[in-house]
């Protein structure tokens, strides 16, 4: 439960002149979990809740390989209220020095290729045999609209900085919901834990 | 043209033909001062016909072709001092042509004016018949205005935020970025210690920002010199448009249609500005338009797209001035837009909604059935409490608005409007220095043809501030989501009674065939950063030869490039900048917020 101070004063206002479809408080979105799981907005609410925590910190380091700016957009509101990424553990940093993930976005420009190569030489190793990434967005995947786009290549993305298709948190869309981004990341950690792979 | 439509207007025509009548004598009077009385330098072709106009997608145009860019400059010279201002170049390679040739055209577009009527362009079509020429394009540099107000034209100004872009057209293997050593300047001569420190931020910034690389040159704390490295997100978006046809081998999908869905990528925040530019563009070309009902979603649609990016933007300029209260706030409201809007097109950012001839049938079926539920009246419940946060003071936004320290962090950053009349800022920017630069009321189509929706757009909202700071942008976003909610709830009465014939997509790309090769036609609408314009050529086989994209953005980097300029200013500006250090850079930048995919295409 989400102690009561901590809910601003005009956020039950909110709720109620507006009949708002994102409710905060959990006993409502327990209450209609069914419902909400058809649009999958609310989900990642619905399976993690306060009562359990699972305990987790990822820090996540954002790349921009050449994105149109909505999969950045998505994902801002994915560390803002009402999501709030952090409270499940997965929070942004300044670099990627300290990241244990980095999130990828965009349709790999070339223009990118030396920025994204020194990024993810910084990354930390030698815990894992090489550094988790996320690809966010249809894009990243290496579909979407600038599939065949003159300045974008995969491939050379692929075989000369990351060459290890192992640990890939695969994250479809155009773009992808916050929800969405929130749910896939925190299911695989969820998951690396169980197996105690990591 | 013999078959000439009823509803054109020949008022406007002769007009227009005065205007063009003075800007030639006015133009041979200059070539013949500097030729020395020799006739025949002044040589011209006169390319303009009086189009057909539909009723509710008015266009005219005068289109002028030089031999000399001397002659072109002259022109749009005149042409500004007329109050037009330079909309957009298109540069175009068409050596393969049977007539080998490149040309540049310049389009302009006119100011809300007494003497300008509405829907007007100017086309001056520079054929360039040696490369050599080409110079004087490439030796436009970046000039302060101070410096060389009286040298340069104001015309060469207008058109430097463009050179880049043009000079990767004409070779597009250069490689970009060129590598910026961060080095610390040489001490000049009999000073001890070297003038300034370099930091370079970027391309990769600590935060979910798309990539860039910004350089300050220091003296102290004060930012010196300020340089914005763009084009680390350039895809190829234009020649991936032009070579649609590679792409649709495989599949049925017709080249004109698969492009529609390109363009609602070229900006993911503005993508049903995008979408609509694009489909104006090839509808005035086919001169097939959609019926009365899908402009009215489409006018919705891009206000909608207006209201839910001012929300955010609103938030981000809160945040940047460390108040977090009115951010949370506009963060869960524009969560509610996007997720409505989820609800009323299927797609959050409202991608893939248009389609050539009006709306995806899809998505304009979700939308009328909205109309029975309580989907409307929900976005305006969703507002109202945004404006009773600003109007009427309550709850957080007292501690807000008037608090002594916003007033202060927020003044920074001023925006001399000769600036903005140099560079022919569009979009937020004109608007904060109170130039009403908005193609709602300049271009009007559909809907907006309406005096109401015109009254609206030109009536005074709360708040009014113009002398060009964060705070005035500030507020002009918030005027224009007021603007927004009143347009979108007059329309959504007006929608159950507006006629439907739809026009299919196929009808629009048939009547295409019939075009003579190579015809050209421009197509914009207001995206909430400013017009997004877009200029399709058609090629031969009906496929596009040539397709230019302009976003707001491309120009209003340069005008955020010399805002942040110390050195280059006048000594009284100097003044009023004197405080201007890196650390203002964030919250300048987040209330120009401006698109890094847009600008490098």
């Amino acid at each position: 439960m989400i102690p009561k101070w901590m809910i601003p004063k005009w956020m039950p206002l909110l709720w109620k002149k507006n009949n708002l479809k994102v409710s905060l408080t959990w006993e409502d979105i327990c209450k209609d979990t069914d419902e909400r799981s058809k649009q999958t907005n609310c989900d990642i609410l619905s399976r993690l809740s306060y009562d359990k925590p699972k305990r987790l910190s990822i820090a996540m380091r954002h790349l921009d390989c050449g994105s149109c700016g909505a999969c950045e957009a998505e994902l801002t509101s994915a560390f803002d209220p009402p999501y709030l990424a952090d409270r499940f553990g997965l929070y942004v940093v300044a670099t990627p020095k300290e990241a244990d993930l980095l999130g990828v976005t965009g349709a790999y420009s070339n223009n990118m290729f030396d920025a994204a190569q020194k990024t993810y030489e910084q990354m930390p190793g030698g815990r894992n045999p090489s550094p988790l990434i996320a690809l966010i967005g249809n894009c990243a995947l290496g579909e979407g609209p600038f599939k065949n786009a003159s300045n974008c290549n995969k491939k050379r993305f692929d075989t000369e900085i990351w060459n290890h298709q192992e640990n890939l948190i695969t994250i479809p869309g155009c773009p992808p919901p916050p929800s969405i981004i929130i749910n896939v990341i925190i299911d695989f950690y969820l998951k690396l834990k169980k197996t105690g792979k990591k | 043209m013999n078959d000439m439509n009823t509803t054109f207007n020949s008022e406007i025509w002769i007009l227009l033909n005065t205007i063009k009548d003075r800007l030639l004598t006015f133009v041979e009077k200059k070539c013949l001062e500097k030729n020395n009385q020799n006739q025949d330098e002044f040589e011209f072709f006169e390319m303009s016909r009086p189009c057909l106009i539909n009723e509710q997608n008015p266009h005219y145009e005068i289109h002028l072709a030089f031999l000399k860019f001397e002659l072109a400059e002259y022109s749009a010279d005149y042409l500004i001092k007329e109050g037009f201002r330079l909309l957009m170049p298109v540069i175009s390679d068409e050596t393969k042509l049977f007539v080998p040739q490149k040309k540049i055209y310049f389009i302009f577009t006119g100011e809300p004016d007494e003497q300008i009527p509405l829907n007007v362009h100017f086309i001056i079509e520079w054929v360039i018949i040696s490369d050599i020429e080409l110079n004087a394009i490439h030796s436009i540099k970046p000039t302060h205005l101070s410096e060389s107000e009286k040298e340069t034209s104001i015309f060469k100004q207008q058109l430097y935020p463009y050179i880049q872009d043009m000079k990767r057209y004409l070779n597009p293997s250069t490689k970009h970025p060129k590598d910026y050593p961060p080095y610390i300047e040489d001490a000049h001569e009999g000073e001890k210690y070297p003038r300034y420190s370099r930091v370079i931020v970027g391309p990769v910034h600590a935060g979910i920002i798309p990539p860039g690389r910004f350089t300050f040159d220091l003296v102290g704390e004060r930012v010196h010199l300020f340089k914005a490295d763009l084009q680390y997100t350039h895809k190829g978006i234009e020649r991936l448009c032009e070579n649609s046809q590679d792409i649709c081998k495989d599949s049925d999908e017709n080249v004109w249609s698969k492009v529609t869905s390109i363009m609602g990528s070229v900006a993911g925040d503005t993508s049903a500005a995008y979408e609509c530019a694009y489909c104006r563009a090839v509808e005035f070309l086919s001169q097939t338009f959609p019926c009365e009902q899908d402009l009215w979603i489409r006018a919705i649609l891009l206000e909608l797209e207006r209201i839910a990016n001012h929300i955010n933007d609103i938030g981000l300029m809160a945040r940047g001035v460390s108040f977090e209260g009115p951010a949370t706030v506009c963060c869960v409201l524009k969560e509610n837009i996007r997720q409505w809007c989820q609800e009323l097109t299927g797609s959050r950012l409202l991608k893939d909604c248009f389609r050539l001839g009006g709306i995806k049938p899809e998505v304009r079926n979700i939308f009328l059935s909205a109309f029975s539920s309580k989907l409307f009246p929900e976005l305006s419940t969703i507002l109202n409490y945004f404006f009773q946060a600003v109007e009427e003071k309550s709850l957080f936004w007292e501690s807000f608005w008037d608090h002594s320290l916003v007033r202060d962090r927020t003044s920074v950053g001023v925006l001399a409007s000769k600036w903005v009349k140099n560079f022919a800022a569009p979009g937020i920017v004109a608007k904060s220095v109170n130039l009403n630069r908005d193609f709602r009321l300049q271009h009007p189509w559909g809907p907006y043809l309406d005096p109401d929706t015109q009254q609206i757009l030109t009536k005074k909202y709360d708040p009014i501030e113009t002398n060009g700071d964060v705070m005035s942008r500030f507020a002009v976003r918030i005027r224009e989501i007021k603007q927004s909610k009143d347009l979108v709830e007059k329309w959504q009465t007006e929608l159950r009674h507006k006629k439907y014939q739809h026009v299919s997509e196929s009808n629009v790309i048939d009547n295409l065939k019939t075009l003579p090769p190579y015809s050209f036609h421009v197509g914009h609408c207001e995206g909430w950063r400013g017009e997004v314009v877009c200029w399709v050529m058609k090629d031969i086989d009906n496929t596009i030869f040539r397709l230019k994209i302009r976003d707001p953005s491309m120009v209003n980097w340069v005008v955020m490039e010399n805002l942040m300029n110390y050195e280059k200013k006048t000594k009284e500006e100097q003044l009023e900048a004197n405080h201007l250090g890196i650390a203002c850079f964030p919250l300048i930048n987040k209330s120009f917020n401006l698109s890094y995919s847009g600008n490098d295409l």
